[in-house]
């Protein structure tokens, strides 16, 4: 199974310093945490655009950080967030499982 | 947990939690946090960590305020607790964000003594709150005086030594991220959102500026076209993690000099960066 990260990416640009990298780990995890939040609160029937809005800014930190299947799901949310309740709810379960996925490697570094 | 955190509408409720200790024979200290005067901002987990190292055994909250201040209410003896506050926050601020003056940033204040000050401050920051809230609608603009600072400013741009870059991003893994690809070579001004992004525009006239489209309090091409219209030799490269064709039409039209979809790729932002240096007829620094 391939890693739910590629840091390649980021590296180039932290340059193996590791006190940066373990400060955008934790802003990662915040911001993520934060706008699941969000998209739980807003898990409704139709359109809601704090949905879309979460989903936009976690899959942009997503594709930063190299986690791309975190990022693809975000975008799934994002495209279809007119979606009804238990739609919503099926796919934001698969980002928070993925998410968690991301979060232990990210701790286990 | 013995501390808690306040983050919505914080400024009423701390109003509130004043109203509540009025009359009680507690020993009530409050330590105001000036976050508002600095732009990476400690987030509310990380002072948690902090504070819970420091008001050990004490009841303690922390209110967030909209601009980025923090009040931190606790009981007991104020004294050792508050130069533990200072020195603590002081190290972690210099060491993790980089801010050198940090004695200012922290007002030690006795309830019992300031209770009233400390209300009408919280008063203000509902206002404020008030009128940041109706200028998120308001059309972009600048003042006589900040068209003025910038006339000046793009005026020594060609002769600067270093090229200067605003980043503009609000979501601060990424704008961190950005900042560090660009400061090693470049003077990097940062920006978080739409307004903070013009005053920083206005302040330094930046050669180069990375404007992200989705920002809290507006939209990236809306402040693109507004820049345009203020400084036509501006140089911006939209950022997204979107790659809608509607959004790279608006770029166009707002006559932007570049487009870049995430992830940040150091090949891709120094392109724009050669790129520029072309532009102008400059030879790459």
């Amino acid at each position: 199974m391939s890693n739910p990260v590629d840091l390649t990416n980021l590296r180039e640009i932290t340059d193996g310093d590791r006190d940066l990298e373990k400060e955008l780990f934790e802003d990662f995890i915040t911001s993520c945490e934060e706008k699941m939040k969000e998209m739980e609160d807003n898990c409704v029937d139709g359109e809601s655009q704090p949905w879309k809005n979460s989903a936009h800014a976690i899959k942009g930190i997503s594709m930063n950080l190299g986690a791309d299947n975190l990022a693809k799901l975000c975008k799934q949310a994002q495209d279809n967030f007119g979606d009804d309740m238990a739609a919503k709810k099926e796919l934001l379960a698969s980002i928070q499982a993925e998410y968690a996925l991301v979060k232990k490697y990210l701790n286990e570094l | 947990m013995l501390i808690k955190i306040v983050t919505e509408n914080a400024e009423q409720s701390f109003i509130d939690e004043l109203k509540e200790l009025h009359g009680t024979k507690l020993n009530s200290n409050i330590m105001h946090c000036n976050f508002s005067q600095i732009k990476l901002k400690p987030k509310p987990e990380k002072l948690l960590e902090i504070f819970k190292d420091i008001l050990i055994g004490k009841e303690a909250k922390m209110f967030f305020a909209y601009d980025g201040d923090v009040f931190i209410k606790w009981e007991g003896s104020a004294g050792s607790t508050v130069n533990d506050i200072n020195t603590k926050l002081s190290n972690v601020l210099i060491t993790k964000f980089n801010i050198e003056k940090t004695k200012e940033l922290f007002q030690y204040y006795d309830f019992n003594v300031h209770g009233e000050d400390l209300r009408l401050k919280c008063m203000e920051k509902i206002k404020a709150k008030k009128i940041s809230e109706v200028a998120r609608d308001k059309p972009l603009s600048i003042t006589e005086g900040q068209k003025q600072d910038l006339e000046a400013q793009i005026k020594k741009r060609p002769a600067r030594d270093k090229l200067e870059i605003l980043v503009v991003e609000d979501m601060p893994f990424s704008l961190k991220l950005l900042k560090r690809a660009l400061s090693k070579k470049y003077v990097c001004h940062i920006a978080e959102d739409i307004w903070p992004a013009l005053e920083e525009y206005v302040l330094h006239a930046p050669d180069i500026c990375f404007l992200d489209v989705e920002l809290p309090n507006g939209n990236g091409h809306a402040l693109a076209e507004f820049i345009q219209s203020i400084d036509p030799a501006c140089y911006i490269v939209m950022v997204t993690a979107n790659n809608y064709a509607r959004d790279v039409e608006i770029a166009r039209k707002n006559k932007v000099k570049g487009f870049v979809v995430k992830p940040y790729n150091l090949s891709r932002i120094y392109k724009y960066i050669d790129n520029y240096f072309v532009d102008i007829g400059k030879k790459v620094n």
